[in-house]
């Protein structure tokens, strides 16, 4: 029976497990510290349950103020030797209305405050933009009611409980697995809320803006779109994936590409204010500057100034269209830090919420629900509209990127001279030199301001190349460092590799085609891959652990061997290969490609091939693909366990270092993000990477 | 002594899975003399280099998931405390299992697999 359901949970909340069975030992300290927060406590109990309720004594106005937590639940209950622990922590309806209600209210008021912003002109610019400033504030205090958190009030409730509870020498453990957490929903929602409200926002306003907006570059306008589209698309696959089994896993394949993705999109938004600026006509530029130099020249005490043309104009008038021209023109100056700024920290709560997944999936990758799991994710429906729509989106988008490469590229040739040694405001860098000499009171042919521009400019050309030359260097310095630890183990000849090599000889003479090197490596993993290196002179390798050599018979070493042969004759490696190099050059990384690669159906057809081509037959894969399972799964448990001894586990104790896991995560830094991101973006984790479930291996092939 | 453990998580373990799941039990026979083979290897250090790039392997070593295995992992795990530790302290079965539940979240499991183990013990010794 499902582990879950016998222990017959009820829809919401966190369940714990405690070290020690002892429920009125856990009641009366609950009680105790619930009374200490300002809950009213109350206590009933059957003879297997226990019920500690917790109501709110504070005011409704506190409440609201400090969006407090209005009801604490707590279950206790017992199965087998341990006890285990619900705790969730319900709204009252009035509360769930007024949430509803502020997060409603503050979606109405950006929307107008953002419109009326975007049809309104001069000074009011300045009013809309407060608005919006306090639409977002509202939005923020919504968001904060809805999760009741009552500014760590649960926190501070929960750590006292702990320290209470660890005095009496009783620990409690957090399990995920077992949970449904009413929060992480009202999270979830929130979310979605959120991207479809800002989504929505960023069509209306392009549609909507001003006419040099709608004479962008259309490519850039395009290139946008389609990048809110994906993250629209993606975060709705998210949400909506949280409700089934596999969302960790599906994570894992999503959340790496939309690093990548925001990254691309900062590449992308840095440029477009700078190239709506090319759009001001130059003649736009000549009366800015001698509408500004007729002000300069005017008397102190004059009230209105006669133009060229013999216009009669307030002067008062004429310093605020000015002013109101300089905030326009500061603008696209601040947006492209800003933006650059906005995409790198995008990058690092998306990473972070993926730590927290990856160790969650850790602690899932033994439990029991696994192989629902593992057939849901693996599972070829999901897997081909998911891969189709990546795939589409990726391509589109890099297309669109890499045509702004070229722009970019053809502007800082320009800038140093090499295309057009000119200067002129059609060009990017020439509209920001204007728009900084306008902003900042410089003359109009000011050098210090050309020079600022045009090197910022440069300097931003060679960023993105210097980083692109990063991105397929890595990748390339990977490619020989496996090639050349692979010639040395070849070179070193360990115990074995001579069975190997016969039982290969004898497979692949079958095909009449050139040997592969095989190559054994010391490792308490079974495991095999093969390897190709080069273009031309093509080198290719088979890899397989010395463990395999143990446990498999010459029939089952021979179905490996064959069926990594099958993916070098099929050519899968050499797809592999270059799919990685599409991903450095657009900056999405090996994990995302390993998402969107067809591992499914290359294992699927190395299985056939192996069958077909070299007559192994389909009972000794199916042995050797159970054998390899079982000795993967039971060696991943044994590193996973820090006592890995009988003798060691009965001797630790909850608490002691084979304690799983402190009641507090590790402190997430920056330094973890950027960690977490080169090591997906390499592919230097095992989280970047599936092959299809072995049950459905099995069933495919015979 | 390897060989009366052997014996022992064999014994177990068999009983374990003809009771939780009857129709793996071929495929349990199948796998369990490499899975005792395996259980005498030393654990090499965690992959590197080559494994952080997997290329094309043949066995989804990333996330392996056999319940046989688990059920192998459990039993094993229980009868090495039962055994080295069965005169000196007759709780120590008790409190293997209680701190393997830490790790592994499988009550029904364990429980059948504490029971199984205490059988074989008692009739091995």
């Amino acid at each position: 029976m499902n582990e879950i359901g016998s222990l017959g949970l009820r829809p919401f909340g966190d369940v714990y497990l405690a070290n020690e069975a002892s429920m009125e030992t856990i009641a009366s300290a609950i009680t105790e510290v619930s009374t200490s927060f300002g809950f009213e406590s109350e206590q009933s109990a059957d003879p297997s349950t226990i019920r500690v309720t917790g109501a709110q004594s504070a005011a409704w106005h506190r409440i609201v103020r400090k969006a407090l937590p209005q009801r604490l639940e707590w279950e206790l209950w017992t199965s087998g030797s341990h006890a285990f622990l619900r705790f969730d922590r319900p709204s009252v309806p009035w509360y769930r209305v007024f949430s509803v209600v502020a997060c409603i209210m503050s979606a109405v008021w950006l929307w107008v405050a953002c419109v009326a912003g975007v049809s309104a002109g001069g000074w009011l610019i300045a009013v809309a933009g407060l608005n919006v400033l306090a639409a977002f504030g509202l939005l923020t205090l919504a968001a904060r009611w809805c999760l009741a958190g009552g500014q760590g009030v649960v926190d501070r409730l929960w750590d006292q409980l702990h320290d209470r509870l660890a005095g009496r020498g009783i620990q409690l453990d957090h399990r995920p697995e077992l949970s449904r957490s009413r929060l992480q929903r009202t999270g979830r929602r929130l979310l979605a809320f959120i991207l479809a409200e800002a989504g929505l926002l960023v069509v209306a306003m392009t549609w909507l803006s001003s006419s040099s907006i709608r004479r962008a570059p259309s490519w850039l306008l395009v290139a946008l779109l389609l990048f809110i589209l994906i993250v629209v698309v993606l975060g709705w696959v998210l949400v909506r994936g949280t409700r089934k089994p596999g969302f960790e896993q599906r994570t894992r394949l999503v959340l790496p590409g939309i690093c990548g993705l925001f990254f691309m999109m900062f590449l992308v938004a840095g440029q477009l204010p700078a190239h709506l600026l090319t759009r001001y006509p130059a003649d736009a530029w000549d009366s800015l500057f001698s509408a500004r130099d007729m002000l300069d020249r005017a008397p102190a005490t004059a009230s209105t100034i006669t133009t060229p043309s013999r216009r009669v104009v307030a002067v008062a008038e004429l310093r605020g269209m000015l002013t109101t021209m300089k905030v326009i023109l500061a603008m696209p100056i601040v947006i492209i830090p800003i933006g650059a700024a906005m995409g790198a920290l995008a990058c690092i709560p998306t990473l972070r919420l993926l730590d927290v997944l990856l160790r969650h999936s850790g602690r899932l990758s033994t439990a029991a629900h696994l192989a629902t799991v593992r057939s849901t994710v693996s599972g070829r429906g999901f897997m081909g509209r998911f891969r189709a729509s990546l795939f589409l989106c990726w391509f589109g988008a890099s297309a669109l990127v890499f045509w702004g490469f070229t722009q970019l590229a053809i502007s800082a040739a320009r800038s140093t001279g090499v295309l057009n040694p000119t200067s002129s405001t059609s060009d990017v860098a020439g509209a920001v030199a204007h728009a900084l000499r306008f902003v900042f009171d410089l003359a109009p042919y000011n050098l210090a301001a050309e020079v600022v521009a045009r090197w910022f400019w440069c300097a931003w050309a060679w960023m993105v190349f210097t980083l692109l030359g990063l991105s397929c260097g890595t990748w390339l310095a990977r490619r020989l460092a496996t090639r050349r630890e692979l010639e040395e183990l070849l070179a070193s000849a360990l115990p074995g590799a001579t069975r190997a090599i016969e039982v290969a000889t004898s497979v692949i003479s079958a095909t009449g085609q050139r040997n592969p090197h095989i190559v054994v490596k010391p490792d308490s993993f079974p495991r095999a891959a093969s390897f190709e290196f080069g273009l031309l002179r093509r080198s290719q390798y088979i890899l397989v652990s010395d463990s395999c050599l143990g446990l498999l018979t010459p029939e089952e070493l021979a179905a490996v061997i064959a069926h990594e042969w099958s993916h070098l004759v099929l050519g899968h490696c050499r797809k592999h290969n270059i799919l990685q190099v599409l991903g450095r050059l657009t900056f999405v990384g090996d994990s995302f490609t390993n998402a969107i690669e067809q591992s499914f159906r290359y294992e699927l057809e190395a299985d056939r091939c192996a069958v077909d081509r070299f007559g192994v037959p389909k009972q000794t894969i199916r042995n050797c693909l159970l054998k390899l399972r079982a000795v993967a799964t039971l060696q991943r448990l044994r590193h996973s366990l820090p006592a890995t001894t009988g003798a060691g586990l009965a001797m630790s104790q909850p608490g002691s270092s084979a304690t799983p896991r402190s009641r507090r995560g590790p402190r997430w830094t920056a330094l973890d993000s950027i960690r977490l991101w080169v090591q997906l973006y390499t592919g230097d984790t095992m989280a970047a990477y599936w092959h299809p479930a072995v049950d459905e291996r099995i069933q495919r092939l015979c | 002594m390897r060989e009366i453990l052997h014996s022992i998580i064999a014994r177990a373990a068999r009983e374990v899975v003809s009771v939780n799941g009857p129709d793996r039990l071929p495929e349990f026979e199948l796998v369990l003399p490499a899975l005792l083979l395996s259980m005498q290897q030393d654990l090499s250090p965690r992959p590197q280099h080559i494994e952080g790039r997997p290329g094309l392997a043949i066995a989804d070593v990333s996330q392996p998931n056999d319940r046989t295995a688990l059920t192998v992992f459990i039993v094993a795990e229980l009868a090495q405390a039962a055994l080295l530790a069965n005169r000196d302290d007759p709780e120590a079965l008790e409190r293997a299992a209680r701190n393997l539940i830490w790790f592994v979240p499988e009550l029904g499991l364990i429980e059948c697999a504490k029971s199984a183990v205490r059988a074989a013990v008692g009739t091995s010794l």
